[in-house]
């Protein structure tokens, strides 16, 4: 009996979890479209997630380029198709890699850099005092971080498309003795509008519920350091975690709708 | 000549607050007149800053009345920040915006609240400063850089920018030394007195609850059980307001002795 009452006090403290992110993601949306906005707030965020994340999207997705191009080499000379290299590299980096490494990587830095700046805006009072000062949180603190990081993300993940492409480049013309224009050639004749478009799409989802996640861990944090500390790695995970998840999803939605 | 008196600008009936189970607060019922200051002394745990936060709108009653100015705020949720128009509080920890210079922190209400411009409420600010009696130097400075005391004084010029008819000040003078407790206790009189300002104060402090208040009461497990003037806390006629105002006052004499 007493192992039956744990059981269903967890599944209620889940339950009651889930319908309080339910709730909340509702409210942030419904903020992100309605005024007040703050727009030098916007700006900063927009600073701090798309500009101050530009090298480490730059890096992980020159990096993924590079070994994409080395490895799909390995495995096309073994049936003689070392041709459709650079056709792979594009279509993989825009398609998929780009947008979920550079989601995963902006989840690491942006997503446990708001958990922690409001979570210790929670455990410190600063969330209250704003609200005795007629200022609305989700208006002030979440609203603008979800939308810089919606916005900045496909632009991100734009730039890491051209990195990443440019990695396999390198390593296919300099180390792989490609011809540079016939590399350059079966990389965009084959390269359509919707593997780019596809791509920009997820990362606006990844942007949106990596931010969302951040928010929502730091928004409802609690018991001091510990709980901040706490706050910055659930929303990393869950922030991950639904990034993997969602591109599954999109991914089957715009396989199915070809 | 007859006495002119004022409706109570802040009513509180039958308030009933309870986390997870536990009762908080239990039919608590008083109201403040404009104009005037009431202390609320209490124990930790006694309730007091769930009874302000309630106030405040921070906090959404199980039951009963809250009425500031003739207008209800119990009934709105704890997001509904009309209801708090007219409100400055003063928290505990100051809990200043620690991304913000000190000018920008005191200036937040007037640009966010009253739509003033910058300058118009970077003025407001410089000038709530000099009445503290801050130093226009530390306006640059961020809130990790001045002392707790400062904060603290910050904190009431912050509340003090929005021009409220409410101020509620959750423990002013905790963590401070006596003499600092002096000076805050002082600013809060002259907030009341100079600004009209109707105060609510939570506090063990009984030194300082004597200096702010027109009237105190003491909250006990989450029930008022006893309100009278500063004057009659000396003889409560009330063995548990006595009881807590000895331990009180025993602890402060040591503080100040070891502050000396």
């Amino acid at each position: 009996m007493k192992s039956l009452n744990t059981i269903g006090k967890h599944f209620l403290n889940h339950l009651n979890a889930v319908g309080r992110l339910c709730v909340f993601s509702l409210r942030t949306i419904l903020h992100c479209f309605r005024p007040p906005y703050y727009y030098r707030i916007l700006l900063n965020q927009i600073v701090d997630v798309g500009y101050y994340s530009l090298p480490v999207v730059g890096l992980t997705t020159l990096f993924s380029g590079m070994v994409l191009a080395l490895q799909s080499y390995t495995g096309f000379s073994r049936f003689s198709s070392e041709g459709a290299v650079a056709t792979v590299v594009a279509l993989s980096i825009t398609r998929e890699l780009a947008p979920v490494l550079a989601g995963l990587m902006v989840a690491g830095r942006v997503g446990s850099s708001i958990a922690a700046e409001l979570g210790s805006m929670r455990v410190t009072d600063q969330i209250d005092a704003l609200k005795t000062l007629s200022t609305d949180p989700y208006d002030y603190l979440i609203a603008p971080r979800i939308i810089a990081s919606t916005i900045c993300l496909p632009i991100l993940v734009l730039l890491g498309d051209i990195i990443g492409i440019l990695g396999g480049y390198l390593v296919g013309v300099f180390k792989l003795d490609f011809n540079a224009s016939i590399y350059l050639d079966r990389t965009f004749s084959y390269l359509q509008f919707e593997d780019i478009f596809s791509g920009l799409i997820k990362a606006a989802v990844f942007g949106f519920l990596l931010a969302l996640m951040g928010c929502y861990h730091g928004y409802y944090c609690n018991r001091g350091a510990q709980g901040v500390g706490r706050a910055t790695t659930n929303a990393v995970v869950s922030g991950s975690i639904l990034i993997l998840i969602s591109n599954y999803l999109l991914t089957e939605l715009f396989f199915s709708s070809q | 000549m007859n006495k002119i008196t004022y409706p109570p600008l802040i009513k509180v009936e039958g308030l009933n607050k309870s986390f997870s189970g536990r009762t908080v607060l239990e039919n608590v019922d008083f109201e403040i007149s404009q104009g005037k200051s009431l202390v609320i002394i209490g124990g930790s745990g006694s309730g007091k800053s769930v009874l302000v936060k309630c106030i405040a709108g921070l906090y959404q009653p199980d039951a009963g009345k809250i009425t500031l100015g003739g207008k209800r705020v119990d009934e709105n949720s704890s997001d509904n920040f009309s209801a708090n128009h007219r409100i400055g509080y003063v928290f505990q920890n100051a809990a200043l915006f620690d991304s913000m210079t000190i000018i920008e922190n005191i200036a937040f209400s007037p640009i966010n609240q009253l739509k003033k411009t910058k300058r118009e409420a970077l003025e407001i600010a410089a000038k709530n400063m000099s009445i503290l009696g801050l130093s226009q130097d530390i306006g640059k400075l961020y809130p990790e850089a001045i002392s707790t005391g400062m904060r603290k004084s910050v904190a009431i010029a912050r509340a003090m920018a929005s021009d409220p008819d409410i101020i509620l000040f959750d423990e002013p003078t905790t963590g401070l030394d006596p003499h600092y407790s002096k000076k805050i206790d002082h600013l809060i009189r002259s907030c009341i007195t100079d600004h009209n300002i109707t105060a609510l104060t939570i506090t063990h402090d009984m030194s300082s609850a004597k200096r702010i208040a027109d009237e105190i009461a003491m909250l006990y497990e989450g029930k008022l059980i006893w309100s009278g003037s500063p004057h009659e806390l000396d003889q409560p006629g009330n063995k548990q307001v006595a009881t807590f105002v000895h331990s009180m006052r025993h602890g402060q004499r040591k503080l100040t002795h070891l502050t000396a």
